[in-house]
């Protein structure tokens, strides 16, 4: 299948490339590694094609960096999920975040796919993706319906809809960041990480994210864990590569802190709240974790196909948090 | 400019009509690419000088003369003609001196230079052209196939880019102006050890993804020259095989690496 | 006993030995082995059919006048076109009621290919062409369970007068043996369990796609097809017809169509055909779009389909309703199945595979929405109507299956003695196969070791042990059933001495080029290294791959007979006068004074005497016939049962939290009478495996039922197994017992390896679990509500 036309720009700036966006006025997209928008190109699944695709990775300096500044971990917006899997900092230190990289994907889509590529994605509902946009969804278009509701929905959200929409966030990395509490640096402002995700519908594909049609993420900080509070991610997928994540799930915990996160189970990456306060200063074991686990699903609600994700989100609450102990 | 194509005839520019009357061929080749001025003719922006040295040694008895003759490629600029020794220069120059010449500009914007197999092309590409369109269809390495149709979802694309084994069909073409390739022929070529360990041990059916899975292999072994059976399994994950020759994949990568290991090329 | 001539050899240099070159690998290693998709040529077109938006509907009228006005377009087909006059819907062959036609009026699936083509400049033209063509739209009811389709409560197809869903004779097929109801009274336990496969598609990994140009009347066509000769047929004008084989002539000659002297049919590398549209499914329509477009735009056209055109299934999907009669020493009195979809469960496998002397079959196959149905390494769950049953009686008495298995192994209902007498009779010794391959698999999985009750070995990690096993025939039994016609020829090249392979064969399997060459070099005495096989081209005359799930048992004895036919032709040449002199190569000696080896011709009694093919040939060359052998088209009648048996074990730990099956081992065994490329032989059983575990555990079609479309249909959604979703080793046994009717008493293995892999799986999770899951594909899922976790 090959690519409609579009105009391509390579800015050499950050400035350069937020005043393209800018001035396109939510007829460009940015392209990071690739591995998501030019899928979404090909198969022409959004009512609005681009009229331009700005690069991201021409931009001077690199935004492809791994540093520890401090007590503060930054990770440019465009590295590379393979060197965020490798290095021996994050795997040290930030263990949840070197864990969702690795499982991230292909080996190949984690030396092309980007940090800020993998948080700000499009969802992964086959509705949203069946090619030449035969579904006009309600992600897209705000007089779509969601076909999930009624339809084919085994992957689909089990806490409900947002915005109309059930389809779930895909991200293996969303749920360890915001598990560690990260913000997000953009061109415009610095944004924590509970505070980035959202559903809105957008014929253009930006329906994911807070951040508006010219702003781009620079950079993703995040604080260095307390002294014994340990990190874990976990993943179930149908595949051992290549697949998006059923569920997973991310933990920090240690001392009085616990922050745990659930993904692929919710439009988007969720806060297990009930979890962290079962499990929050105890010394973990496999009793506290299956009890904490079991409050992360207590609002879960099945949808005619998908009672089992909620099973599997379950256990990989469970896992993640006895991945802290 | 809209991404659909202006298909009334009173609208459309010379440049345009040239080009999609596929009249205009220019940077197929590798090392020439032409570009289209405003008026629709053609100009060159690549030049290739020789340079010649004489040189003279001598030994008792004997006079030996040897002459030495390089090649390069110029990038010339098509509206003030000043030389330049890379693409990008040319570009920079363009930017800065001619800023007003749009038209010209999309057009520079047009060329990319790689070196694929140790081969250098000087190319024309598309915004919407993939790696895996041009290295097949301008270059003729057809061996990135293209099992999932443009899914990203099973390896049989993959071209070494810097090192890297990446997905040409996730790749802009554009985005990789100067970059390093390498495929599966250009292993053939140079005769690496993957390509007979590869057919001793029978790490082939029906062939398809066998490219994609060779130049991962190559990738690997570049990074980490004495991988073990799980360094094996986790860097081929993402290659699909329908037939099914997984397990012969780590007996071949592996007396690939040992031969590598010995001195052999 | 029957006269065998192909049967027996006394020595081997090449068959069977490992460590062989083989003969396609450099060119695919390099990357430069040529697909379909490869074909570029210039000036081309591309071309792309309408897809349906609506699961069934009508064209009432359409407007394609915008489209063909559309600057870049060359040649727009419809449905109505003059070229599609002789052209009529056929259903599918057997157990399928999806209907086929180059370019329908009738969208009888959602996306369904029909309609319209448009050739143009390129893709985003015919893209954007194909949004200008207004179509007026019958909408009619749609259904995609076959059950559902069964009851007949919305009549799909009262449009075209017919008043039920299930379509004519075909839509209802029995298989009976014996007096089920008396068997049944006979049991000491009767089970009742339902038993559900879900659809899965074909293995391709190219989609497919198909190139034509026209040189004056001769068309040249590029088919993505391991046997391009329906496609030419097709071409020809004719439509195949059920049963396979036999093609019917729909159309006049010349006219639109042209006669099969003038297409030339190019068949590259396939890319993992595996069977699949291979058949009389639609693939052979497309090409027949591809050829007339290039025909009205007098340029080459290349056709192409993407990876959503997964339409071809494989022949496994429906749910059966399933009865088991049995003893309490394990034997099986009777079995009962109705089952509602496609299905051969009954007719290839239990008939075929058992001593179970009684049972009853119903299968009803209504008209649904979906797409055709086609071989393709012939349904990846079909043993279920075997070994689910044999599992069942296994748990209830607490008997291991292995010891279920051999009390019941038989042919159409007789038992072992039967076998024996027969096998006997055919070769004058006799083996049990299945207790043979039973024994070897138990020894390398530590099966006595390993076996224990249902759920009773939960492991450290908090997962459950299982071990279980499902065995099956090879793939046909019948004597003489699938000895299609072949053709085979064998030339030594006059330039060199080289020795050149003419035949067809499948792309992957054990048919491939090697495995010919090392049967050819053996029969004609000529080096390995000095024999190539080179399919691709057109060469002129029909090539069949004798039947595409036993390629190499039918292809064999043409390859020896034609090797053989060569050494004859070149003993003669090396004996007779040649040219106006009366000289001859080997002066004063018969044919039968010579022997031949390493690509040498010496005398018997004095080895000294030789020469080499290449001085035979540069003898004289010209004053004598080539030396070239033909073996072609006639079914040689051999009357031999083809009783051998495979069976694949596995050791599984399932994840009782999560419903995960790992998979921790698994043993192939197969009897395959006579191993040609042990390499290759391996390659089917561990690849076959993969391939299996992947259909049935992961790989299900799932639909949109508000709109009929298939919803998975990408390589993200539909799973294909990856290279870590088998944990453990793997390992492949071969037997060899001689008893099959190829060559050398070589048997099929490939076809149902992958089969084996669901009921085995299920079986497995039986042991670690004590619950079992007889819902295919075993997800996750399927695997919790068995455990009521869910």
């Amino acid at each position: 299948m090959k690519l409609h036309k579009f105009n391509h720009v390579n800015p050499k700036s950050v400035d350069e490339a937020v005043s393209i966006l800018g001035r396109n006025g939510g007829k460009a997209c940015v392209n990071a590694g690739g591995t998501d928008m030019v899928g979404v190109l090909r198969l022409k699944i959004l009512p609005e094609y681009p009229d331009v695709v700005v690069n991201l990775k021409s931009i001077s300096p690199s935004m492809n960096y791994i540093e520890e500044d401090g007590n503060v971990l930054k990770i440019g917006a465009l590295t590379l999920l393979d060197d965020i899997a490798n290095n021996e900092i994050v795997k040290e230190k930030y263990t949840a975040l070197a864990q969702a990289a690795h499982k991230t994907a292909s080996p190949h889509i984690r030396v092309m796919g980007t940090i800020a590529g993998n948080l700000c994605q499009h969802n992964r509902c086959w509705y949203y993706w069946k090619k030449d946009n035969i579904f006009n969804c309600a992600r897209k278009d705000t007089t779509g319906l969601c076909y999930a509701t009624a339809g084919q929905n085994k992957f689909h959200s089990v806490f409900g809809a947002a915005a109309g929409c059930l389809a779930f966030h895909p991200s293996d990395m969303a749920p360890a960041l915001v598990a560690l509490n990260a913000d997000v640096v953009t061109s415009k402002r610095t944004i924590p990480i509970d505070e980035f995700f959202t559903v809105k519908v957008s014929p253009s594909g930006a329906g994911s994210t807070v951040l508006e049609s010219d702003e781009v993420v620079t950079e993703i900080q995040v604080p260095q864990p307390a002294s014994g509070v340990k990190s874990a991610f976990v993943k179930f997928a149908l595949r051992k590569s290549i697949d998006f994540p059923v569920a997973n799930a991310a933990a920090a915990i240690g001392g009085e802190e616990a922050r745990i996160c659930m993904g692929a189970v919710a439009p988007n990456p969720r806060r297990a709240t009930g979890a962290e306060d079962s499990i929050r200063g105890q010394s973990i074991n496999e009793s506290n974790a299956d009890a904490a686990a079991a409050e992360a699903v207590r609002n879960a609600m099945g949808l005619a196909h998908n009672r089992w994700k909620i099973q599997i989100a379950r256990a990989m609450v469970k896992r993640a948090i006895l991945g802290c102990a | 400019m809209p991404h659909e194509r202006n298909k009334d005839p009173k609208n459309i520019s010379r440049r345009q009509f040239l080009r999609d009357a596929g009249i205009v061929v220019g940077g197929t080749a590798v090392g020439s690419a032409f570009i289209l001025t405003a008026c629709g003719e053609e100009k060159e922006i690549t030049k290739t000088v020789t340079k010649t040295d004489t040189v003279t040694t001598t030994a008792p008895g004997t006079t030996v003369t040897q002459t030495a003759t390089e090649t390069a490629t110029k990038y010339v600029c098509p509206v003030c003609n000043e030389e330049f020794d890379s693409l990008d220069e040319l570009k920079n120059h363009f930017e800065s001196e001619h800023p007003d010449d749009k038209e010209i500009k999309d057009e520079l914007d047009r060329v990319v230079t790689y070196t694929v197999n140790g081969h250098q092309y000087v190319l024309q590409v598309d915004p919407q052209e993939t790696l895996h369109d041009v290295l097949r269809e301008k270059c003729g390495y057809l061996s990135l196939k293209d099992m999932c149709t443009g899914w990203g979802a099973c390896g049989s694309c993959t071209v070494i880019v810097e090192g890297k084994p990446i997905l040409g069909c996730m790749a802009l073409a554009r985005e990789f102006d100067g970059a390093n390739m390498e495929t599966s022929e250009g292993l053939a070529q140079k005769k690496h050890p993957l390509i007979d360990t590869y057919v001793k041990h029978y790490t082939m059916q029906c062939g398809y993804c066998t490219p994609g899975f060779i130049v991962t292999s190559k990738a690997l072994l570049d990074m980490n020259p004495n991988p073990t059976v799980e360094d094996i399994r986790d860097k081929l994950a993402g290659n699909l095989c329908r037939c099914g020759t997984y397990p012969q994949h780590i007996p071949a990568v592996q007396e690939a690496a040992e031969i590598l290991q010995q001195g052999g090329e | 006993m029957p006269e065998q001539p192909y049967h027996t050899r006394e020595e081997f240099n090449y068959v069977g030995k490992a460590g062989l070159k083989r003969k396609d690998g450099l060119e695919k290693a390099a990357g430069t082995a040529l697909f379909t998709r490869d074909v570029y040529l210039p000036g081309m077109l591309i071309a792309k059919t309408f897809e349906s938006p609506y699961a069934h509907a009508k064209i009432v009228s359409m407007d394609t006048s915008k489209a063909e006005a559309y600057p870049g377009v060359h040649a727009v087909l419809r449905y109505d076109d003059p070229e599609l006059a002789y052209e009529f819907e056929y259903p599918s062959w057997g157990w399928s009621a999806q209907y086929q036609h180059p370019l329908n009026q009738i969208a009888h699936w959602a996306g369904c290919p029909m309609g319209f083509a448009i050739a143009a400049v390129d893709e985003q033209t015919v893209d954007e062409a194909m949004k200008l063509v207004e179509i007026e739209w019958e909408i009619l009811p749609f259904e995609l369970d076959y059950e559902q389709s069964a009851k007949d409560d919305v009549i799909l197809e009262a449009h075209r007068d017919i008043d039920t869903n299930i379509r004519s004779a075909e839509g209802v097929i029995e298989h009976e043996l014996g007096d089920v109801e008396k068997g049944m009274q006979e049991a000491d336990n009767i089970v009742k369990f339902t038993y559900i496969d879900e659809e899965d598609t074909w293995g391709g990994v190219e989609a497919l796609s198909c190139i034509a140009v026209w040189r004056g009347d001769h068309l040249d066509i590029w088919v993505h097809n391991q046997t391009p000769n329906p496609a030419q047929m097709r071409l020809a004008g004719y439509h195949q017809w059920v049963p396979v084989g036999y093609f019917v002539r729909v159309a006049p000659p010349v006219n639109q169509y042209t006669l099969a002297n003038k297409i030339h049919v190019h068949s590259l590398y396939q890319g993992a055909q595996f069977g699949g549209p291979n058949w009389n499914t639609w693939y052979c329509n497309y090409p027949l779009t591809a050829a007339w477009l290039a025909k009205r735009a007098q340029k080459p056209v290349k056709h192409i389909l993407d990876r959503s055109h997964f339409e071809n299934r494989g022949y496994d999907e429906a749910v059966h309703y399933m009865e088991v009669g049995f003893k309490n020493d394990g034997t099986i009195t009777a079995l009962k199945s109705l089952d509602y979809g496609s299905t051969i469960d009954f007719p290839f496998k239990v008939g075929k595979g058992t001593g179970v002397p009684n049972y009853y079959d119903t299968v009803i196959v209504p008209y649904v929405n979906k797409g055709p149905k086609s071989c393709y390494r012939h349904g990846m769950k079909e043993c279920g109507g075997l070994n689910l049953p044999y599992s069942i009686v296994a748990g209830e008495l607490g008997m291991p299956m292995t010891e279920v298995a051999l009390k019941n192994d038989g042919c159409y209902g007789n038992s072992m003695e039967w076998i024996n007498e027969n096998v006997k009779a055919q070769y004058g010794w006799t083996r049990d196969s299945l207790k043979e391959v039973i024994e070897a698999g138990k020894e390398a999985i530590g099966w006595d070791e390993k076996w224990h009750l249902p759920g009773e070995k939960k492991l450290d990690n908090g997962r459950y042990h299982g071990i279980g096993l499902a065995f099956s025939h090879n793939w046909e039994v019948d004597p003489n059933t699938y000895f299609q016609p072949n053709q085979a020829c064998v030339a030594i090249q006059r330039t060199e001495g080289s020795v050149k392979l003419i035949a067809r064969h499948s792309d992957g399997g054990w048919t491939g080029e090697t495995s010919y060459c090392q049967i050819v070099a053996d029969e004609l005495g000529a080096k390995y290294d000095d024999v190539e096989i080179r399919p691709f081209d057109d060469v002129k005359f029909e090539l069949k791959q004798g039947m595409g799930s036993c390629g190499l048992i039918c292809s064999s004895v043409f390859l020896v007979e034609a090797a053989r036919n060569c050494k004859k032709k070149l003993l003669e040449i090396c004996t007779e006068p040649t040219g106006p002199g009366g000289r001859q190569i080997f002066p004063g000696l018969t044919p039968d004074d010579l022997e031949v080896k390493d690509s040498v011709v010496f005398e018997k009694a004095n080895p000294d005497n030789k020469k080499t093919f290449y001085e035979v040939c540069q003898a004289d060359w010209q004053f004598h016939d080539p030396a070239i052998g033909w073996a072609a088209n006639r079914r040689h009648g051999m009357e031999i049962w083809n009783l051998l048996r495979q069976a694949t074990f596995m050791e599984v730990e399932v994840d009782t939290e999560t419903g995960e099956v790992i998979i921790k081992k698994v043993v192939n065994v197969n009897d395959v009478g006579k191993c040609v490329t042990p390499e290759s032989v391996k390659g089917q059983q561990y690849g076959g495996s993969y391939m299996g575990i992947g259909n049935s555990r992961n790989e299900e079609v799932l639909y949109d039922t508000q709109t009929g479309f298939q919803i998975n249909d990408n390589l993200i959604d539909y799973k294909w197994f990856s290279f870590n979703d088998i944990e453990g080793p793997m390992e492949q046994i071969i037997i060899e017992t001689g008893m099959g009717y190829g060559a050398y008493g070589m048997s099929g293995c490939s076809e149902v390896v992958g089969a084996l892999m669901a009921t085995s799986t299920s079986d497995a999770i039986f042991n670690a679990t004590g619950k079992r899951v007889t819902h295919f594909p075993t997800t996750p899922d399927r695997v919790l509500k068995a455990l009521g976790k869910i």
